[in-house]
């Protein structure tokens, strides 16, 4: 029998090397990226679900219960929100918001008292902590959370209740935060 | 013994393969692709945040010192929608927090139409006067046409501007009205 037994030439096996490197880069490109966009999607699902329990639980008490009156306090980071109701019964927002000191100011203030960053929605009497996505340290050793709370708006006047807790994550940015606008003693 | 058939493929036959590999991937991605942008459009379309803020004009249109033009929504002849406008308050008061609240809600358009969409839908389909954003809503939402369960005879349509912490995106809802 005459058997075929040239076996592969050095270009051969090299041209298949390139081929297999090439499809290996392009496939761990692939799956990198699909792990990032994972990654950002669990964190975006893990914020909505946040904002939307606690949107949900103080915009139905404003619908079923009737708001009448609000008013709050700001002192040192917290932020304290009365909400009166119809039926004569209160409810009570503090939101927490203590920032460590970013790079920057951390590199520029090298002494001080230390501050970790401190973030807590209190509403009705239940901690509604926010969503543990990671964090890390400054140069002081401050703990800089990856979820923060950006900005706190709060007003009360001209009848209408706004309330807007903005979230900041470093990849999604500003974009999801709880926003709640309610006319005050409208029935 | 037999002779084996080592000649390999000829050159035609590996371009048919790889012409029909190129045809079928072309085919999924260009059914999957559009798929992953539909999915991004649809996180603005009735979020939490716009169901609850058109829940709140929607109270406002069913008040009573609100006159709503029903001839301009329901009749044959008529505009198919109109504007929700706090002027239409004959109460002071009323116009007056209908105004903050719109003004605190970054000033949304409101279109009020009948139940059952399928007049606006047509009448917006093609129409450049009004934005993509809205027409692309318009062909998400379905119809209507079994009809409402709460005798609902309007719907309110709400695109909303989202500009707090240097944002600048828009969402969009609806909600049934009775009056």
């Amino acid at each position: 029998m005459k058997l075929n037994n040239k076996g592969m030439s050095i270009v051969e096996i090299l041209v298949c090397f390139v081929l297999v490197a090439l499809i290996s880069v392009s496939i761990y490109t692939a799956i990198s990226s699909f792990n990032n966009k994972r990654n950002i999607e669990s964190f975006k699902e893990k914020i909505y679900t946040y904002k939307n329990t606690l949107t949900k639980l103080i915009q139905d008490d404003l619908i079923k219960n009737g708001l009448i009156s609000a008013d709050y306090t700001i002192n040192n980071g917290i932020y304290t929100i009365n909400l009166h109701f119809r039926d004569n019964t209160q409810k009570t927002l503090v939101i927490t918001r203590k920032l460590a000191m970013d790079y920057n100011e951390a590199l520029e203030n090298k002494s001080g008292p230390l501050q970790n960053d401190e973030f807590m929605i209190l509403y009705d009497g239940i901690e509604y902590p926010l969503p543990d996505l990671g964090e890390y340290q400054n140069d002081r050793g401050e703990t800089i959370k990856d979820l923060r709370i950006n900005n706190i708006i709060i007003n009360t006047d001209s009848s209408v209740l706004t309330i807007y807790i903005g979230l900041y994550h470093p990849d999604l940015s500003t974009r999801y935060g709880i926003n709640i606008v309610c006319p005050i003693n409208y029935f | 013994m037999k002779e084996l058939n080592n000649k390999g493929f000829m050159l035609v036959e590996t371009l048919i393969v790889a012409v029909f590999l190129v045809t079928i991937f072309s085919i999924l991605y260009v059914n999957f692709y559009p798929l992953m942008g539909e999915y991004e459009r649809r996180e603005n379309f009735d979020d939490l945040d716009s169901k609850y803020a058109i829940y709140w004009i929607k109270r406002m249109v069913q008040d009573s010192y609100y006159n709503l033009d029903t001839a301009s929504i329901t009749s044959a002849t008529g505009n198919k929608y109109v504007k929700f406008d706090c002027n239409n308050f004959s109460d002071n008061n009323k116009k007056s927090v209908c105004n903050e609240t719109m003004s605190r809600l970054e000033n949304p358009e409101i279109y009020i139409i009948s139940y059952v969409t399928t007049d606006f839908k047509n009448k917006i389909k093609n129409n450049e006067t009004f934005d993509v954003g809205i027409r692309d809503y318009m062909s998400y939402l379905p119809e209507y046409t079994i009809g409402s369960l709460n005798g609902a005879q309007y719907r309110l349509i709400a695109k909303l501007h989202n500009s707090k912490d240097d944002n600048d995106f828009y969402t969009y809802a609806t909600i049934e009205v009775k009056k």
